[in-house]
Parts: structure tokens; sequence; C-alpha cells
């Protein structure tokens, strides 16, 4: 079966029209499967976000420390004021209490206080969703058209000289701690030692010198050069081996004889034919990525300093504060629930293989 | 504050023991106390115009507690105004011109939060900030070869130390916990404390960088301070007499080599050390071995502070780790090691010893009432020499502060104390006002604008957070400010 893109649209558009099905026993045959489809599937995400909320709020809870213990080490503080800091966590009310005040919570979207920041989650989270999706997004889309593109060259001629670099070099980054990677960029590529300038800061997201939007944008551009090249160099590897290995596995199938007996010169049949049936697992690999994008990538963060969610995380996790973390938790959950979920809807308007 | 019962909270001892407050005229105001209490004398309470602060309260009233306070401009009195504040990213301070001490040499001061400090470290190397603290050894000898850099090792505030579980009991004599029976003995935990030797922990844990311990106080506070000397050295590094102490009091070496206590207790003790600090791993090691000389053997548990912490609230440790920032008043480092401070019920400790001694109580006391500061510090040195003899609450080192900041962006500043002092961290705002910008600071392409002087928040993330804290809510945590 050959199917480009263009072609692949053609069904999807019958597949997409399930509910206001076209009239006819044919279409109204088909919309029950399609719905019972949706449901299952819609059924699933939300018993697993379920899940996930009971288990983040116990698991958190049986992290050893005290948070208030914790938030106090150290300094002058009377048995007063961390009575005073248990009742404002509500850490004073019994456990089942709490977890009702939160669930009661997350219905109308709040997600509780931060211990440590004394300000609604949902707040904390919207300020540093921003920095962690323009950082980790770059990252990603960079990562996700880089690894393909070398990926799809990889799996063309497996074995060869190109396939081999590629893969090791790929490999390599895969394996590197990032955290090293990320100090490494900044030492030989920031700090300016021997006769590197420092073309790069060493973290943050824009100078404290900027001023007015076009500085600014340009600024956290500088800023972003660092961080990304890190996040790209250490992820792009899985792009590239899953594309290789899928394409692969189209390299014998029969459709690309056809094309090439069609004529078509090589490059056109890897690109035109294989490459887009090769693409179908990717598509998974990406949708779940995109959901992590917003749990941001916490090592990168951490390195450069970057004030987005993973960090955001790091630091609720030190104290620990309940709420930030538990909130964090829900939202990273939540997020790549929401995208598997649309990875499940999507992937039977891409595949007709596998369409219910 | 005496009123209001959440801002009465939020303060803290603030305005303990004060019977009443009254303005005499428009500079005087009189405070009179319920009994003498010597900490007034440096009691830094921070002035607040009433016209600002009266309409929060009226407001606010008992939810005062919950009022964040981080609408900009703030009011304060010092010589920069806060102008910016970006969570986790940055600071910004602008210079007040008018203030009565005469306007700051920079502009502006401008914190940023590096959640790395080794990239902190990189940030000063390529002048992108002027100054960093809580540096390690490792990153102050790296600064110390460069050019524009200067390094500042100053004397340490903080004691590292190991306190030993004597047999946690409540307030009410209820005991808890499960430490070892043998340490309640005194002279298992004087010998304990002579199988150790200082030098040696601040030569392997921390390079050097550190002085060894005999007092609670450490040497910067020059009156304060009390260190073992002749006859007073009870517990000086000695191995050979630990070990004989040992062998008289009854506690027999087992087949093993391990000692066991007169109750048939072998000698198998916990140590719990703060996994997040490397110089307290460094000096467990140390002690690890050490002890294994006298016949002691150590079940190491390097752990989380959350661990760590449990461990010391449930009294199931034997020997724990622990250290201090010691303010210029120490009152509160020797209140923590009252009876008061047991807990009322298991978990409930306000010290971190378990540590209650009549005489040591009738002593807090005494240098409490004390306003001749002479006859105070004779005090606090007895009071340092009942800790020392008891050999529950043992320090060990006094870490050295080290930091380090750009000589072409910063032409001088103020140490506190003058000689050996401290940046980061002051009393006060010395260092930030006095701080001088050197010529052509910042016309050096190096991305710092002119006048404007950025000091980071170097360190790992929690001490970044606790500076974001702490700078809202000084007043509500009483930070360990001195």
């Amino acid at each position: 079966m050959t199917m480009t893109p263009t072609e692949a649209d053609e069904p999807t558009g019958a597949g997409t029209s399930d509910v206001p099905a076209p009239a006819g026993p044919t279409g109204l045959g088909r919309v029950a499967p399609v719905a019972t489809y949706v449901l299952g599937r819609l059924t699933t995400a939300v018993v697993s976000l379920f899940a996930v909320i009971v288990a983040g709020f116990f698991l958190f809870r049986i992290l050893p420390g005290d948070p208030v213990r914790a938030m106090t080490e150290g300094r002058e503080v009377s048995a007063e004021q961390r009575e005073e800091l248990r009742r404002q966590f509500g850490l004073d009310q019994p456990l089942w209490q709490q977890f009702l005040d939160y669930a009661a919570g997350l219905l109308r979207l709040d997600l509780g206080i931060s211990f440590q920041y004394r300000e609604p989650v949902v707040d904390l989270i919207l300020e540093r969703l921003g920095p962690t999706i323009l950082l980790a997004g770059t990252g990603t889309v960079i990562a996700a058209l880089l690894g393909l593109f070398l990926g799809a060259r990889a799996g063309w001629r497996p074995g060869g000289r190109g396939d081999r670099i590629n893969t090791a070099v790929a490999l390599f980054f895969w394996s590197v701690p990032t955290f090293w990677l990320g100090l490494l960029l900044i030492v030989l590529l920031a700090s300016g030692r021997g006769f590197m300038p420092g073309l790069f800061p060493t973290g943050g997201m824009v100078s404290p010198s900027a001023t007015g939007p076009l500085e600014t944008a340009l600024s956290t551009a500088r800023h972003m050069v660092l961080p990304v090249v890190t996040m790209v160099a250490v992820i792009y590897a899985q792009y590239l081996m899953i594309m290789r290995s899928s394409l692969m596995d189209e390299k014998g199938a029969d459709y690309l004889v056809t094309a090439r007996a069609k004529g078509l010169r090589d490059a056109l049949v890897r690109r035109r034919h294989a490459v887009p049936n090769a693409l179908l697992p990717t598509v998974t690999l990406i949708f779940l990525n995109l959901g992590q994008v917003v749990s941001g990538v916490i090592l990168v963060e951490t390195v450069f300093s970057w004030p987005g969610l993973g960090q955001l995380f790091y630091s609720g996790l030190r104290v620990p504060d309940l709420g930030l973390v538990q909130g964090l938790f829900v939202v990273f959950a939540a997020s790549v629930i929401l995208m598997n979920l649309l990875a499940d809807l999507v992937y039977p308007l891409l595949d007709p293989r596998v369409r219910p | 504050m005496m009123e209001n019962e959440a801002a009465a909270v939020a303060n803290g001892n603030y305005v303990s023991g004060f019977d009443t407050v009254t303005a005499e005229d428009d500079t005087t105001v009189v405070i009179e106390l319920d009994e003498p209490q010597a900490t007034m004398e440096s009691l830094r309470v921070p002035i607040v115009p009433r016209h600002v602060w009266e309409p929060i309260i009226e407001e606010q009233g008992e939810a005062f507690a919950d009022y964040t306070g981080d609408d900009l401009p703030t009011v304060g009195t010092g010589p920069f105004v806060l102008t910016e504040h970006a969570r986790g990213e940055h600071i910004r301070l602008e210079a007040n011109p008018d203030h009565w001490r005469g306007a700051p040499g920079f502009d502006e001061l401008y914190f940023r939060y590096y959640s790395e400090k080794d990239a902190a470290v990189e940030a000063l190397r390529s002048g992108e900030v002027s100054f960093v603290y809580e540096l390690t050894d490792a990153q102050i000898t790296s600064l110390e070869t460069l050019d524009n850099v200067a390094v500042n090792i100053a004397d340490g505030k903080r004691f590292q130390a190991f306190t030993i579980n004597p047999g946690a009991v409540t307030q009410d004599g209820e005991e808890f916990g499960d430490g070892h029976p043998a340490l309640a003995d005194r002279t298992l935990r004087q010998a304990i404390v002579m199988g150790i030797d200082n030098e040696e922990i601040v030569q392997q844990g921390a390079n050097g960088q550190a002085v060894a311990a005999g007092g609670y106080v450490p040497p910067r506070y020059t009156d304060f301070h009390w260190a073992p000397e002749g006859d007073e050295a009870i517990l000086d590094f000695d191995p050979d007499a630990a070990n004989a102490m040992l062998d008289e009091a009854g506690y027999e070496r087992g087949d093993d080599g391990v000692r066991v206590s007169p109750d048939g207790d072998r000698l198998e003790l916990r140590m719990h050390v703060h996994a997040d600090r490397p110089d307290n791993v460094q000096a467990g090691q140390v002690i690890d071995e050490r002890l294994a000389d006298l016949g002691i053997e150590i079940d190491n548990q390097t752990v989380d502070p959350g661990i760590l912490s449990d461990a010391l609230y449930d009294a199931e440790y034997d020997l724990i780790f622990t250290g201090w920032t010691v303010n210029p008043d120490p009152d509160y480092v020797f209140s923590i090691h009252t009876c008061d401070a047991l807990p009322t019920e298991p978990g409930t400790m306000q010290g971190d010893a378990y540590f209650c001694d009549e005489e040591y109580d009738e002593l807090y006391a005494a240098q409490l009432a004390e306003y001749d500061r002479a006859a105070r510090a004779e005090i606090i040195h007895q009071l340092q020499e009942v800790l020392y003899r008891e050999a529950v609450v043992n320090v060990l080192t006094y870490p050295n502060i080290m930091e380090a900041y750009r000589t072409d962006h910063v032409a001088s500043l103020q140490l506190e104390p003058a000689e050996g002092g401290n940046i980061w961290g002051q009393d006060g705002y010395w260092a930030w006002w006095s701080a001088e910008p050197a010529e052509g600071a910042g016309s050096g392409g190096s991305g710092v604008s002119t006048g404007a002087l950025i000091g980071i928040g170097a360190g790992v993330l929690v001490l970044v957070v606790a500076g974001a804290f702490v700078f809202f809510r000084r007043r509500s945590t009483v930070e360990d400010r001195e």
C-alpha cells in the first residue's frame, strides 16, 4: 500500500467525521466503534489522572522530613512560630482531611499554597510555564527535526559510514551526563578562559541591562543558546534511533519496489514513500515528549539557572514543599496523560490500519 | 506586635519580655521589661513607620500572618531601595540618594539566583557578575590565581558539631527514642570526644579551610569565645587516655575488638551525617576511623536532611551532626540547651541535643540578666565549659567563610569585622553601602552597566530559596541573622 501524506489526508477526513457522520447506514455503522474507542481512551485518561492525584498526595507525604522543621532549620524560631506555620500549611489537620481539602481544591483548579513561597501553587506554575515551554519546546522541536532527519539518512543505508558516525555521535551524547555537558559548555563558551571569549551568558534568562521588548527578546535568545544546545545534544538520539529502525523496517516493503519500478530516484523513494510511513512510530514519541515539555528538563534548567518549572520542582523537593511538589506532580502527569490521549486519538487519523 | 497575636507570632522573640513601650517624645522610645534581659542591647528591631503599617494591620487583622507584603516599592531604612523582584531570577535594588549616612557608591545592586554554584563561579570568571559567596575550597583555589579577582577568606561564624544522645526525655521526664543506653554515661561521651582529633577534621574535612574548635562560640567573637586551656582542657585529643578511661570504667573489648558496656551492650553506635554537606561527610569518615581505634564501631549513616531531622526529633540516633551560625549576641544558641528546650512531648524539641543540666540553666539565666558585658562574657565562658565537660554537644570546627569579587568592578568595600571579616551576611549593610566602583568598571564590554554592582546568590537552590523567603519574611521567621 502506498501512502503519501496527501493521500493519507483523505481517509483521515472521513475518519474525523465520527460524530456527525454522513447520513446513511454506513455512516451510522461507523459511529459506534469510534465513539467506543474515544470513550475508552477518555476513561483511561481520567482513571490515570485520578490515580496520579491520589498517589502524588500520599507519595510526597511519606517523604522523610518535616517541611516546617526543614524550613526553619538553623533559624531562631519559637514553638509558636512552628505551630503557626503548621496551621497555615494545614499540616495540623488529619491526613484524610488534608486529602479531602486538596481534592476539593483540585476541582476548583486550586492546587493549594506553596509552603516556601507562600503563594498559590497555580500562580507559581503559570509564572514558570512560559520559560519552560520556551526552552523545552524549542529544544524538543530542534531535537526532533535533527533526530528525524539524521535518522532517516542513517536508516536508509544502515551499516554505512554515515550511519556509523551518526549513530555513534548521537549515542555518545545520549550517554553523557546532562549536568556535566552543561557545565562543560559553560566553561568552554561562557566563562572566557584562555583564548576563548565568553560568547554566551553562564545562566539566567535575560541580562540585567536589557530594556525594552526587542533587547529583552535578543538577550533571551542569547541566554537560550547553551541550554538548548545541551538539551538537543542529549535527547536527539532517541528520535534518531526510532526513525532509523523504523525506516529499516520499511526498507524491504513491497511498495518501495513499486516506487522504484516507477523509475523514481533513490532519494525520492526515501523522501516521498519510505519516510512518511516510517514517521508513524515517531508520532507517539513526539507526543509523549511534548507532554514532558511541561516538566521541563530539570537538569538543564538547574545547570543554567533557567527559571522554569523543572527548577521550581527541584527547589520544592529540597524542602519538601508539599503543596508545590504535589501540584507540579499533578500538572506534569496531567500533561503527559493529555498528550498520550491526543496521540491515541490522532494516531488512527494518521494510520488507517489502527482504526477502530 | 504586642497586641496583634498574629504579628507577635510572626515576629517571634523580638518583643518577648516587653512590659510596656512608650514614646516619650519624637526621638525617644522607652521600653519597660518584665525582667532584665541583656539581649536588648543587640536587639535589631527594625523601626517601621506607623502610617505605613497601621492600615495594613487594621485591614488584615488576625490575617496578618498571611500578608505577603510584596507590593513594590517597599518601605525600608537602608541605603538601597527594592525596585524589582522576579522570583527565582533576580532582585534589583536602587541606591537611596537621601540615605542619612550618605548615598552608597553604586547606583544599583542586582542579585541573581544561580541554582548551580559552579556556574556562578564561571560567571565571576567571565565578569558577568561581581561577587560570589559561600564558595568551596576547590572553587577558591581556581579563582585565586586570576588577575581581576580578589578572594576573601573570613573567620567563620558557624560551628560544625556532633551531638551525642544522652538518653532523650521530655520535660516531664518521659523517656523516648532508642539511643544507645551506654551514652548516658558521661565517661563514655568524654572518651568519644578525646578519641577525635579536630585538627585532623580541619585538614581532611575542610582542606584546612576551618579552625579546630574548642568552645561553642567561634573565635571571631573575641570576648564571648572560650577555648579550654591548661587544666580545663580535659578532652584534648588523646586516644591512649581515652582507651584507659574506657578500660577503667568497665568497657571491655570483645573478641572482635569492639567494646561492651558494663551493662553488656555492645558499643555499636549509629552516626547520622548530613549527606548534603561535604565537610560533614568527610568529618564523619574521620570520626568513623578514630572511634574504631577506641573499640567503638560506627554505623555511618550519611543521609538526606529530612531523614536526619526525623531521627533527631524521634531521638532515634546515637551520634548526629549539627551546626549553627552564632550571632553577635549568642543568647539563642545557648537557649536551645536549657531544660526548657526539651520537648513537651516527643517530637516537639526546641533544641537539638536533649541536653538538660541544672548548673547550665542557672548560668543561662544569669547571663541573660547581666548587663555588664565583661561579666556576661565570663558567665558565657562558664556555660561553654559546662557544655564541653558534659560532652553532649561537641564542637568540631569553625568553617571559614569563602567568597570572591571582581577587583575591576569593585575598588573597595568594608569587611565586618575589619580584620578577617566577611562580605556576605554581615550584620547591617556595611559592605554594599561602602562598596566603591572600580575605575572604568563596566566599560570593558563585560555586559555590566556602569555603576551597577551585581552580586549573586550562589549555592544550592535551597539556600537561594531561603534567601528569597527571608527577604520578604525576615521578621516572620527571625532568621539567624546576627
